[in-house]
């Protein structure tokens, strides 16, 4: 069975932070480590698996005058053929913003010849270089030349506001990815009815490897306070950074639960290329007495860890059953539905 | 001295380097315009190729830096050796450049790649000692030394260039021959050319004790001891001269040696040359010079099966002024002829051997070594170790 493979362009100006974004996401690297990396040589091929059933083929492309030259006249159809993603990074500090569009115009030129159903991503990035109050204003400056000129190629282009140093690099690439994803609305399904059966707050689904979300569910009736909308990514990131430090430490990050005031988390694995997340809110006791703030345990020793005891092995279990499922899920023909 | 037709020229010499925003670009490139377009009034008209088209092999991957790169583009043929250093004071953390030498497709570039090796390597030490490429980039010092190296590869075949008080550059072209194989005790050199004349006071002085003993008559082992020197610096010696084309091995000649034709018997009958010089080399001193036929006759009546004492006995007459050392000689060195050797195989042995000499014997056999091999080995003559051999069971003689 062949699984699905999706050709992804990662292109823009030298020193845009394409390889950058590349080792993170991908390579596990730090937004620290990034400081180490050389310049890309030509182009950098890297093959990735990504759940069980696709290969992402991330070509990075130097972004240096001599290669561009390149990629738009003898290499053309070598680098424009059969794309199913064009990333188009745009560095917020370049001085030539002018010039970076008019390589952005030439790659949708290219693409409409030769991938015309490719879709199209443009990340603004290196935003923590922008005061803050000004950043809606650069990228909404930006994107507006950007959707205009993929108009003109009936391109519709995505645009992201993205920074090696927070959450937002996740959410970028999750979207990517996610796109590309055959059967995403499939893992959306499943996870739906997981979370109904379960009675969870919220469920996310993660990709192994690169934590980013593939799919999330949230029940429309759970308490107000889960309103910040960045916290998908804002999990991927803190995670991934936690599975980094478990590994410095020579210890392989199996599952995590955090008990919090109003809820709790369940962090496990779900298949061998996902892991699922669980949040479930504290039910009052089925005894009758109140569930105080602070978890004070009112009726004696014993019955509040039973409780967690008994949540944390139903969870489990769920899991478990669940899991045949979702291996389905990922093993599956791309065509299938 | 094998024949040296001289070192092909550099047609163009050119400094390439990865430039953090424009990538890969020349830098300097001598004769002006060879590479890329120059407005030099000097310059060429149309460079020799289309640097576009090769310029991702000029600044290659990391996996292919710090190697000898030798690419071929039309007519021409590129030798590098591209570097990459790592370092975070440079933009990009790295430093990538690259000295090329082209040259025309059919050039014999062996002489040119050590050259083209320490001349990237000794860069590499400048920059990373002083920043002497990325600081400079393109000072008229480095622009004058690409220049010099141009010009006197060209014209001297040797370029030596002081850069500063420690560093200079010093290159010398040098023809690159094939390995000589492996020299064994029992192997006769004889010398083509007059050792005696080009040898000097700085020769090595175990070369100078053997030079005179090589006679073409003496055996590796021979020469070592009559010349009182070590017998694995003798060999070297004698490999030393093999390689520069100074002496070439033949076996010892003996009478109890035996020589038949090779395949390739027809030169001395086609080839004038091969003719002629067989003429004068096997003729006696004072004798008259035999025909060629004579000796293309003589050559074909050796064959396996007779010893040289016993063909000499036959063809006595035929044989007037022909030095028969010379002759077998000649045939061996032109691949007329061959040597036959004798490979006593023993079947069983039948008593173990206490006699160390006999031991020694027994291992050579054992290991499939022909007469020569062994009796050098052993320093006892043929019919000595054939008896001995016969001691321990029955001896076959195997002829080949």
């Amino acid at each position: 069975m062949a699984g699905a493979r999706r050709k992804l362009l990662l292109m823009g100006r030298s020193g845009s932070g394409k390889s950058s974004m590349r080792s993170i996401i991908f390579s596990n690297y730090s937004a620290f480590d990034t400081r180490r990396l050389g310049a890309t040589i030509d182009v950098e091929h890297s093959h990735l698996r990504f759940l069980g059933n696709m290969t992402l083929n991330l070509w990075d492309c130097g972004g240096q005058d001599a290669y561009m030259d390149h990629y738009f006249s003898t290499q053309r159809d070598n680098i424009f053929r059969m794309v199913e993603a064009l990333i188009f990074v745009f560095d917020v500090e370049s001085k030539e913003l002018r010039k970076d569009i008019e390589t952005f115009v030439l790659c949708l030129r290219n693409l409409y010849e030769f991938s015309p159903s490719s879709k199209i991503f443009a990340l603004v990035h290196k935003m923590d270089l922008v005061i803050l109050e000004k950043r809606q204003d650069v990228y909404r400056a930006l994107m507006k030349s950007l959707e205009d000129t993929s108009a003109m190629f009936s391109f519709q282009v995505q645009g992201f506001a993205t920074t090696i140093w927070d959450e937002s690099l996740y959410k970028a690439w999750s979207s990517i990815v996610c796109s590309l994803i055959p059967n995403v609305a499939l893992f959306q399904k499943h996870l739906q009815t997981f979370a109904d059966i379960s009675e969870a707050d919220e469920v996310i689904l993660f990709e192994k490897t690169t934590f980013l979300v593939i799919s999330h569910v949230t029940n429309p009736r759970s308490p107000g306070f889960r309103s910040d909308s960045t916290r998908f990514e804002k999990i991927s990131n803190i995670i991934k950074q936690y599975k980094q430090s478990c590994s410095k430490l020579r210890a392989q990050f199996q599952s995590l639960s955090i008990r919090g005031t109003d809820s709790t988390s369940y962090l496990d694995t779900m298949t061998s290329n996902t892991m699922i997340m669980v949040i479930m809110s504290h039910k009052p006791d089925i005894r009758g007495s109140s569930n105080l703030p602070g978890g004070n345990d009112i009726n004696g020793d014993g019955d509040e860890s039973l409780a967690d005891e008994a949540e944390n092995n139903i969870i489990l279990a769920n899991i478990k059953i669940a899991r045949k499922m979702f291996e389905k899920i990922e093993m599956m023909n791309p065509d299938d539905r | 001295m094998a024949d040296f037709g001289g070192f092909p020229q550099i047609l163009s010499l050119f400094y390439a380097t990865f430039h953090p925003t424009e990538g890969t670009k020349v830098l300097y490139q001598v004769p002006p315009g060879s590479v890329v377009k120059s407005t030099d009034p000097s310059a060429f008209n149309t460079p020799l190729f289309d640097f576009e088209s090769i310029n991702s092999y000029i600044i290659p991957k990391p996996q292919l830096c710090n190697k000898l790169l030798t690419l071929r583009v039309n007519n021409y043929r590129i030798v590098s050796h591209p570097v990459h250093i790592w370092g975070s004071s440079y933009a990009r953390n790295s430093f990538l450049f690259n000295f090329c030498f082209v040259f025309h497709k059919d050039a014999d570039i062996s002489a040119y790649n050590p050259v083209v090796r320490k001349l990237s390597k000794m860069f590499q030490a400048l920059e990373e000692q002083n920043k002497f490429l990325s600081s400079a980039q393109m000072s008229e010092g480095l622009k004058s030394i690409v220049d010099q190296v141009y010009e006197d590869l060209n014209n001297y075949c040797e370029c030596f260039i002081p850069i500063d008080e420690a560093n200079s550059i010093n290159i010398k072209l040098f023809p690159l021959h094939h390995p000589p194989p492996r020299i064994k005790a029992f192997h006769v050199p004889i010398s083509t050319v007059q050792l005696k004349a080009v040898m000097d006071v700085n020769w090595d002085p175990t070369m100078e004790k053997i030079v005179e003993f090589i006679d073409g008559i003496n055996s590796v082992r021979k020469i070592a001891e009559l010349a009182d020197t070590d017998y694995k610096l003798t060999r070297k010696c004698i490999q030393h001269l093999m390689y520069y084309g100074c002496v070439i091995v033949v076996d010892i000649f003996q009478f109890s040696n035996s020589y038949a034709c090779t395949a390739d018997i027809s030169t001395l009958a086609n080839d004038r040359h091969v003719g002629e010089e067989c003429q004068s080399y096997v003729a006696s001193p004072g004798a008259n010079k035999r025909n060629v036929c004579d000796l293309l006759e003589l050559y074909c009546s050796l064959h396996n099966g007779q010893t040289v004492k016993e063909w000499y006995i036959a063809n006595r007459e035929h044989l007037r002024g022909i030095d028969i050392r010379r002759f077998i000689s000649f045939g061996i060195i032109k691949g007329i002829i061959y040597r036959v050797n004798v490979f006593p195989v023993l079947e069983d042995i039948n008593v173990a051997a206490t006699d160390p000499l006999d031991k020694r014997l027994l291992r050579l056999t054992k290991n499939i070594k022909h007469f020569d091999d062994i009796c050098t080995d052993t320093q006892t003559s043929r019919v000595q170790s054939l008896q001995s051999l016969e001691k321990y069971g029955e001896v076959v003689l195997i002829r080949a």
